[in-house]
C-alpha cells in the first residue's frame, strides 16, 4: 500500500515535471480573458439598446422568440428549444430574477456551461492522452514494468494520478475563470437565485419542480456534473492511450470522438440510437439549466448511466490489455 | 528531494479537497435532477408573480415609446426591420428636443384582440407598459381578415357577411383592451393605428373590405374619443391608392415606405 | 539463480523462440551470443516479464517471473536494449522514481550507486543533457539500485567508445566478483570471449549450444596451418587421414586476424585433431617434406558458431 502511493506520487511528479498541467493552466489563463472581454463587449452593447433595465431586454427576448415560433422558416426542433426558452425566460421575468445578472460568478457559470463538453475534456486529454503511450514511445515502460510490481498496480497508480488531476483541472477552471472574470465583472453574484428543476415534457416545461437555487449551490452542482463528465472522459482517454502506441494518435482519436459528439448533438438527431454514444451525453449541465436534451429520451439518469457504462468498460479494457500485452517496443 | 515532496503534498492536498467538493456537488446535483422535489411557490398564477409588484423607476421629461399588438406593431414587411414604431421614435428624435427612448417592440405576428387581452395580463408586459408614456397599438386586422396568407391563396376570402359577423365582438374587445391599457398606465398617450384595406387593388374584395374597415374605424374612433389621452391615427387613406408602392410583396403589410408614411402621421399627432 | 526451461514464444503462428533452456549461477558472467535478429532481445524480455512466453518457464531465485513477478523481479536489475530514462527528470529524480517502486531503498543507496557509476558530478542535471555513455551508466545505476542478485544487460557496450567498453568490462567483472550473477547479451563474439565464463549461443530463435567458453572452444576442432615444401606432396599426405579436413585457405573463415596474417601461397589449412599432429609431423619428416612452419590455431567460438549455423554469418 505504501509502495502504491509512492508510485502514485511518481506519476504525479512526472505529470507536473512534464509541464502538462502548467499548459492546461496557461491555456485557461489565456482563454478566459478573451471570453470575458467578448462577454463584456456584448453586455455593453445590450446596455446601450435597453438601458439599465434587464427586464425590458428579457421581455424583448421572449417576444422575439414568440415571433420566430410563428415563422414557417424555423425548423420544428428549434421551435421546441425556443418554446422551452420562452417559458424559462418568462419564469425568470415573472419572478423578477435576472437570468443574466452580470458578475464574475454568473460569467463563470456560463463559461463552464459552454466549456463542459469540449473545452474541459480537451484539457483533461492534454494530461491523459500520453500517460501510457509516452512511456511506450520513450521506452521507459520497460523500466516501469521490470520492477517487482504487478502490472495492474502500475496502471492503477497512473489512473489514480490522472483522476487527481481531473479534479484539479475542474477546480482550477473554476478558480481561474472566477479570478479573471471578476476583474471584468466584479466578484459578486454568489447568492443570485438561479432556477433549476425545469422538467421537460415534450415542448412543454413543467414548472412544478422549479427551485430557486442560490448561484453558489448551482455552481456546486454544475461543478459536480462537469467533474463526472471529466472523469469519464479521462477513463476513455486512458483506455485509448493504453491501446494506441503513439501519443499523437491517442489525442487524435479522442479529439475525433469529442468533436463528433458536439456535431451529433447539434444535429438534434433523428437517429435516436445515437443517444447511447458517450459523446452526445457529455452535456450534463444542460439538464441542470433545463435545456432540452439533444436527442429525445435522454434524461440525466440516462446520461449518467451511459457515461458510467462507457467509463467502466474502458477501465476494464485498459486493465486487461495492459496486463496481458507483451511489451515489444 | 524537497521539490518532490512539495509537488506531491500540494497536489495531493488540493486534489483531495477538490475531489471531495466535486463529489459532493455531483451527488447533490444528481439527486436534485433525478429526484426533483416539488416546489412550494405557486407559479401558475402570474398575477401573484413578484414582478407584478414591482413598479419601474421612470425618468421624466423624455419620450418612452412602446409598441404592442400585431404584425404592424412589430413591423413585418419592413425590410429594414424598424416598422412604424421605431420609425416614429426616430422621427420624434429628429424633430423634438426631448430625448427619445424606444423601450420595447412587443408586437407579435398574427395577434388578435383576444390574444392581446391575454398578453396584457403578463406581468412582464405590464412592467414594460408602465414605463412608457407613448403606447403605440395596432390590432384588429387579424380579427377581421384571419390570416393574410389564406387571403393570398384565394381561399377563405373575406365576405361581407363574415366581416359583419366578426366585427362587433372584436370591436368590443378592442374597447376592453384600451380600458385595460389605461388601467395599467394611467397617463401614457395611447396611439391606436386605424385599419386600412389591404385589398384595395383586388376588385372583388375592395367593396366588402372598404365597408367593413370603415365601420371598424368608426367604432374605434368612437371608443377612443371616450377615453382619456388616446388618439386614433388613420391609415385608411394612405393605402387607398397606389397600394403597390406602399405595400410589401405579401400585399398585406406595408413596406418600408408605407411604414414611413404611418410614422410621419403618428408623429404629427403626437407633436 | 536464473533458471530457464524450454522457453517458447510464438507471435501469431510464427515461432520466434524455440525451446531455450539454460541456467545462470551465482558469481558468473553468462554470455548470450547470437547474431542480430536471433531472438536475444525477445528472450531477455521474457526473462524480465515484459513478454509472456508461449510455453516454458523462467525462474529467478526460485520464483516464477510470470506467476510471482513481485518476488522474482525483486532480485533482478536489468537494462533491456537502451537504458531509457525520463529526459525531463534529472538523473537523481530518475533513480528516485525507480527506487520508489521497490521497498526500502533510501537516498543513501541512490547516493551509493551514483558514486559506483561515477555520475556524482552531474546527477542533478536533466537526463536530456546526458551523453550516451552517461545514460548507459545511469542505466546501470538504476539496475543496481535494488541490490539485485542477477543483473541482466542487453548489449551493454553498444555505442560506447573503446575506453568505455574497457571500463564497462572491468566493471562487470568487479560486480561478478562480488557475487552477482551477470547475464550479458551480445552479437559480438570477442565481447563474450573476453568477458564471459559460460555462454549460450542462439541463432534463428534456436539454442545452438550452452556451456563454458573453454568447453565450447574444445568442441570446435583446432586448426593447423602448414607451411611446407613441396606443397603438393604434403597435401596428398594430409588427405590420407580421414579425420583431417583440408580447408580452402582463401575461404579459411574462422581464422582470426592474427592467424590469417600468417597465410601465404604455400599454406595448407586443415582441421586436425590434436593427437594426430605429432604423427603427421613425423611422417612428413620421414618422407622428406620440408616443414618451414606450422601453426596451431586455437578454435574460436566463431568457428564453432559457423559449424552450428552452417555459415549464417556473424560479425
Amino acid at each position: 500500500m505504501k509502495r502504491f502511493w509512492a508510485m502514485v506520487q511518481n506519476e504525479v511528479v512526472k505529470i507536473v515535471k512534464k509541464k502538462r498541467f502548467y499548459i492546461v493552466l496557461l491555456i485557461l489563463a489565456v482563454m478566459v480573458p478573451v471570453f470575458s472581454y467578448a462577454q463584456m463587449k456584448q453586455s455593453l452593447e445590450r446596455r446601450e439598446s435597453y438601458g439599465s433595465d434587464w427586464r425590458l431586454e428579457v421581455q424583448q427576448a421572449i417576444i422575439d422568440n414568440q415571433n420566430s415560433l410563428s415563422s414557417d422558416r424555423v425548423p420544428q426542433e428549434w421551435k421546441v428549444y425556443r418554446q422551452i426558452y420562452i417559458q424559462q425566460m418568462q419564469y425568470y421575468l415573472d419572478n423578477d430574477v435576472n437570468p443574466n445578472e452580470p458578475g464574475g460568478v454568473t460569467f463563470t457559470r456560463e463559461f463552464i456551461d459552454n466549456a463542459s463538453t469540449l473545452f474541459i475534456p480537451l484539457m483533461i486529454m492534454t494530461i491523459a492522452s500520453d500517460l501510457v503511450s509516452s512511456e511506450r514511445t520513450g521506452g521507459t515502460i520497460k523500466m516501469l514494468l521490470t520492477r517487482p510490481n504487478r502490472r495492474w498496480k502500475v496502471l492503477l497508480s497512473k489512473l489514480t494520478a490522472l483522476l487527481m488531476f481531473v479534479s484539479l483541472i475542474v477546480a482550477s477552471a473554476y478558480l481561474i475563470c472566477y479570478a479573471i472574470a471578476g476583474l471584468f465583472f466584479g466578484y459578486t453574484g454568489w447568492s443570485i437565485p438561479i432556477f433549476t428543476g425545469f422538467v421537460l415534457n415534450g415542448s412543454d416545461v413543467d414548472l412544478g419542480y422549479v427551485q430557486a437555487t442560490p448561484q453558489w449551490q448551482y455552481l456546486l452542482m454544475q461543478a459536480g456534473l462537469v467533474w463526472f463528465v471529466g472523469v469519464v472522459v479521462a477513463l476513455l482517454a486512458f483506455m485509448v492511450t493504453v491501446l494506441v502506441r503513439s501519443t499523437a494518435a491517442s489525442i487524435v482519436v479522442m479529439m475525433a470522438a469529442l468533436i463528433s459528439g458536439s456535431i451529433l448533438a447539434n444535429m438534434a438527431s433523428a437517429w435516436t440510437s445515437a443517444k447511447y454514444l458517450f459523446m452526445v451525453n457529455l452535456g450534463l449541465t444542460q439538464y441542470l439549466a433545463g435545456s432540452p436534451a439533444p436527442i429525445e429520451g435522454m434524461t440525466l439518469g440516462f446520461s449518467l448511466a451511459v457515461l458510467a457504462v462507457w467509463g467502466a468498460v474502458s477501465v476494464i479494457i485498459s486493465f486487461i490489455v495492459f496486463t496481458k500485452r507483451d511489451v515489444l517496443t | 528531494m524537497n521539490s518532490w515532496k512539495w509537488i506531491w503534498r500540494t497536489t495531493a492536498v488540493s486534489s483531495a479537497a477538490a475531489t471531495l467538493l466535486l463529489a459532493v456537488g455531483f451527488g447533490y446535483g444528481a439527486k436534485e435532477l433525478v429526484f426533483p422535489s416539488a416546489n412550494r411557490i405557486d407559479t401558475e398564477t402570474s398575477a401573484k408573480a413578484p414582478l407584478a409588484e414591482r413598479t419601474p423607476s421612470v425618468e421624466e421629461g423624455n419620450y418612452r415609446i412602446v409598441s404592442i399588438g400585431d404584425s404592424l406593431a412589430k413591423g413585418t414587411g419592413d425590410t429594414t426591420g424598424q416598422g412604424f414604431a421605431r420609425r416614429t421614435a426616430a422621427l420624434l428624435d429628429k424633430k423634438s428636443e426631448r430625448e427619445v427612448r424606444f423601450l420595447n417592440n412587443l408586437g407579435i405576428n398574427g395577434m388578435t384582440t383576444d390574444e392581446l387581452l391575454q398578453e396584457l395580463e403578463e406581468p412582464g408586459i405590464q412592467y414594460v407598459l408602465k414605463q412608457a408614456n407613448v403606447i403605440l397599438l395596432s390590432v384588429g386586422a387579424n380579427d377581421l381578415f384571419r390570416g393574410g396568407a389564406a387571403l393570398q391563396a384565394g381561399t377563405n376570402n373575406p365576405s361581407a357577411a363574415a366581416l359583419a359577423e366578426a366585427l362587433p365582438a372584436a370591436s368590443n374587445r378592442l374597447g376592453e383592451a384600451l380600458d385595460r391599457l389605461r388601467e395599467i398606465n394611467a397617463s401614457a398617450q395611447i396611439v391606436y393605428l386605424g385599419l386600412y384595406n389591404p385589398f384595395g387593388d383586388i376588385e372583388s374584395l375592395r367593396q366588402a373590405g372598404d365597408e367593413g374597415i370603415a365601420e371598424w374605424n368608426a367604432k374605434a374612433a368612437e371608443r377612443i374619443a371616450k377615453g382619456q389621452n388616446m388618439m386614433l391615427t388613420p391609415t385608411f387613406d394612405l393605402f387607398q391608392r397606389n397600394t403597390a408602392a406602399y405595400l410589401s410583396f405579401d400585399h398585406f403589410h406595408p413596406n418600408s415606405a408605407g411604414y414611413q408614411r404611418i410614422a410621419e402621421r403618428v408623429v404629427q399627432g403626437l407633436e | 539463480m536464473l533458471r530457464v526451461r524450454d522457453l517458447n514464444k510464438r507471435i501469431g503462428r510464427k515461432p520466434i523462440i524455440r525451446t531455450i533452456s539454460f541456467d545462470v549461477r551465482e558469481g558468473e558472467i553468462f554470455g548470450f551470443l547470437g547474431p542480430n535478429g536471433a531472438g536475444k532481445t525477445t528472450t531477455i524480455r521474457m526473462l524480465v516479464g515484459l513478454i509472456k512466453p508461449t510455453s516454458g518457464s523462467v525462474e529467478i531465485c526460485g520464483y516464477d517471473v510470470q506467476k510471482q513477478p513481485e518476488e522474482a523481479l525483486k532480485y533482478v536489475g536489468s537494462i533491456v536494449e537502451n537504458p531509457e530514462m525520463y529526459p525531463f527528470l534529472t538523473g537523481w529524480e530518475n533513480l528516485m522514481h525507480f527506487a520508489r517502486m521497490h521497498d526500502g531503498i533510501g537516498e543513501d543507496r541512490i547516493r551509493e550507486v551514483t558514486e559506483l557509476v561515477h555520475l556524482g558530478g552531474r546527477i542533478h542535471e536533466k537526463v536530456r543533457t546526458y551523453s550516451l555513455g552517461m545514460r548507459q551508466r545511469l542505466g546501470i545505476a538504476q539496475a543496481l539500485l535494488a541490490r539485485p542478485k542477477l543483473l541482466i544487460l542487453d548489449e551493454p557496450t553498444n555505442g560506447l567508445d573503446p575506453k568505455g567498453i574497457k571500463e564497462m568490462r572491468s566493471f562487470i567483472r568487479e560486480l561478478a566478483a562480488g557475487g552477482l550473477a551477470v547475464f550479458v547479451s551480445s552479437h559480438l563474439l570477442s565481447e563474450i570471449q573476453l568477458l564471459c565464463d559460460r555462454v549460450a549461443i542462439i541463432g534463428g530463435g534456436r539454442e545452438l549450444a550452452v556451456g563454458s567458453v573453454e568447453e565450447l572452444m574444445g568442441a570446435g576442432r583446432g586448426m593447423v596451418i602448414w607451411d611446407t615444401e613441396p606443397r603438393d606432396r604434403a597435401e596428398r599426405l594430409l588427405r590420407e587421414y580421414a579425420d583431417i579436413a583440408v580447408l580452402d585457405p582463401a575461404g579459411a573463415a574462422g581464422l582470426d586476424d592474427t592467424a590469417a596474417a600468417l597465410l601465404n601461397a604455400r599454406s595448407i589449412v586443415t582441421e586436425t585433431p590434436e593427437e594426430r599432429v605429432a604423427e603427421v609431423l613425423e611422417r612428413m619428416v620421414r618422407e622428406g617434406i620440408a616443414i618451414r612452419g606450422m601453426h596451431r590455431v586455437a578454435p574460436t567460438l566463431e568457428r564453432f558458431f559457423l559449424q552450428m549455423t552452417e555459415g549464417e554469418g556473424i560479425e
